[in-house]
């Protein structure tokens, strides 16, 4: 996850500890340099879901699964990821407010010292929901939206599905649960982008976290709608020039990109180009510490049967199961050949990833979209959109990368 | 004298989310043990063993899949003991739309954590999209 706005605005965000080691500075609250060793956990709960988004991952629908964890299977897990110092649990899905227990879950998480925090559609999301959340420990909720109304309800496969979002948001924002858009960018939407960020900044939404298309779940199924590199590189242009102007006009939207690791690498050579060489550096200094890709490292899911994963969109392999044996000696097992290649992938990065000038910020990007493209977990990261000077360290990182990167100036 | 362990079977059941899933086993040298590495999403044998293959080719001599459905696991720990086998779940009537009625019981972790990796960040708030 990349906050745009913080390394082109130098906007303070609440969680930039958990992303960023050196929020220097910071006066917000930060999550401590102990709990940053583990990784932060999707739980998708149920793969139950009143939506049928084109793109889901979890290939969630209205059946869900059989044998998804019980409440209290729940709760032993909540006691084994705290026991292991995992610092976030996302509560996802299918949809999770579809749950009966989400608010018991959500408590018990907060009370055993995990940040509990949502992904949603939104559209179950009441003024009353948002409140008892809330309540119970919730400290963020992301809503999904895909786009304009009309667009964004296609996507979504129902009619109204935008409108109920925003309810979703509404209510949030009335209860004071602090809440953001989500938003996977695909050719079928990547148009209304910023037509969606000017409509909800007025509603009252400040953050926007955009994805790129993972090929996992039905996402693999409309790969081929994924935008050309190209046509990513435009679009990531696109929205930190819109993430700039917000902020000259005194508008402090957080913009975020996730998915992606080449845009590492764009932002640096892209605030080399628009705002100078030591912006440039810095950025470098920030995305180093940040580490590039985080699969079967600094993220990791289970999935609502028990399997956990090595990200949330790589449902299709898991290391093991909880109900077998514990989360943390599951992610511990290093005696695993491909969790332990993952977290020593600079040895095995093939082809242009192998000797690119971003490897150490980048990592390789996905390795799924890698497996997916070339059946081959580390090969190149078919949606890498850095040009060949540009991986060749020919262009900004030329200009940083000297005896002055591990001290940039600073802004 | 040693007590026997009391292993139940607690924690069977359906495994898989999306479909058939296998239970992955490696083995790097003629002379090594097979080694569990968890489990693939897959159809088929075949499609399993394909899949393996793109995961472990890099490291595997030997592969084998087995249907994790037909797995019957015996242990001396579960993820949590609320009085109702974890393969009863009240999905398992076969009436999967009805929706889920969860028990309000007590929690109980049953296995300690090893020691972790050193990661060097971990990701925040919007990590889990894409849905």
């Amino acid at each position: 996850m990349i906050s745009v706005s913080k390394l082109l605005c130098g906007l303070d965000a609440e969680s930039d500890g958990l992303r960023y080691d050196a929020a220097d500075g910071s006066k917000k609250p930060q999550i401590t340099e102990e709990v940053q060793q583990r990784p932060v956990v999707v739980w998708n709960t149920t793969k139950r879901c009143n939506l049928y988004c084109e793109h889901c991952y979890a290939g969630a629908d209205e059946a869900g699964a059989p044998n998804e964890l019980s409440t209290a299977e729940g709760k032993a897990l909540v006691d084994d990821l705290a026991e292991f110092g995992v610092p976030v649990l996302l509560f996802s899905g299918g949809e999770p407010l579809v749950r009966e227990d989400l608010t018991e879950l959500v408590a018990y998480a907060d009370n055993s010292g995990i940040r509990p925090v949502l992904s949603t559609n939104g559209t179950l999301l009441t003024r009353e929901r948002a409140r008892e959340l809330k309540e119970a420990g919730l400290k963020y909720a992301g809503v999904s939206v895909d786009g304009l109304p009309e667009r964004n309800d296609r996507i979504r496969g129902a009619e109204g599905a935008f409108d109920a979002a925003v309810r979703g948001i509404e209510a949030c924002l009335d209860v004071g649960l602090k809440t953001g858009l989500r938003y996977t960018i695909t050719e079928h939407n990547v148009d209304d982008l910023a037509g969606v960020v000017d409509l909800l900044a007025d509603v009252g939404v400040d953050r926007f976290c955009f994805y790129h298309l993972d090929y996992g779940g039905r996402g693999a199924d409309i790969s081929d709608v994924d935008l050309s590199p190209e046509a990513t590189r435009k679009a990531v242009t696109d929205l930190c020039d819109l993430t700039r102007e917000y902020h000259d006009r005194g508008e402090e939207i957080e913009t975020l990109l996730v998915g992606n690791y080449a845009d590492a690498g764009h932002l640096v050579e892209y605030a080399d180009r628009e705002m100078g060489e030591d912006r440039a550096r810095l950025i470098y200094r920030y995305l180093e510490r940040n580490g590039g890709d985080p699969t079967g490292e600094r993220v990791a899911d289970v999935d609502p049967v028990g399997n956990v994963h090595l990200t949330q969109f790589w449902q299709g392999y898991s290391p093991g199961n909880v109900r077998d044996r514990s989360f943390g000696a599951i992610w511990s097992d290093e005696s695993n050949p491909l969790l332990s290649g993952l977290r020593e992938r600079e040895e095995h990065l093939s082809g242009r990833c192998a000797d690119c000038a971003y490897q150490s910020i980048c990592r390789g990007g996905s390795r799924l979209r890698a497996l997916s493209a070339h059946g081959d977990p580390f090969a190149p990261d078919p949606k890498c959109y850095l040009t060949e000077s540009e991986r060749a360290g020919e262009e900004a990182f030329a200009r940083i990368d000297g005896p002055d990167r591990s001290a940039p100036a600073d802004d | 004298m040693v007590e026997k362990t009391d292993r139940s079977e607690g924690a069977n059941g359906p495994r898989s989310a999306d479909g058939r899933r296998f239970e992955v086993f490696v083995r790097e040298a003629e002379s090594d043990p097979l080694r569990h590495v968890g489990t693939v999403a897959a159809p088929t044998p075949d499609a399993a063993h394909e899949e393996a293959s793109k995961l472990f080719a890099w490291y595997a001599r030997d592969v084998w899949v087995c249907p994790a459905a037909e797995v019957s696991r015996f242990s001396a720990g579960s993820l949590a003991d609320d009085g109702t086998e974890a393969g009863e779940s009240d999905d398992g009537d076969g009436d999967a739309d009805e929706p889920r009625v969860y028990e309000e019981t007590e929690g109980t972790p049953t296995v300690s954590c090893g020691g972790a990796p050193p990661a060097d960040a971990v990701d925040a708030d919007d990590a889990g999209d894409q849905r």
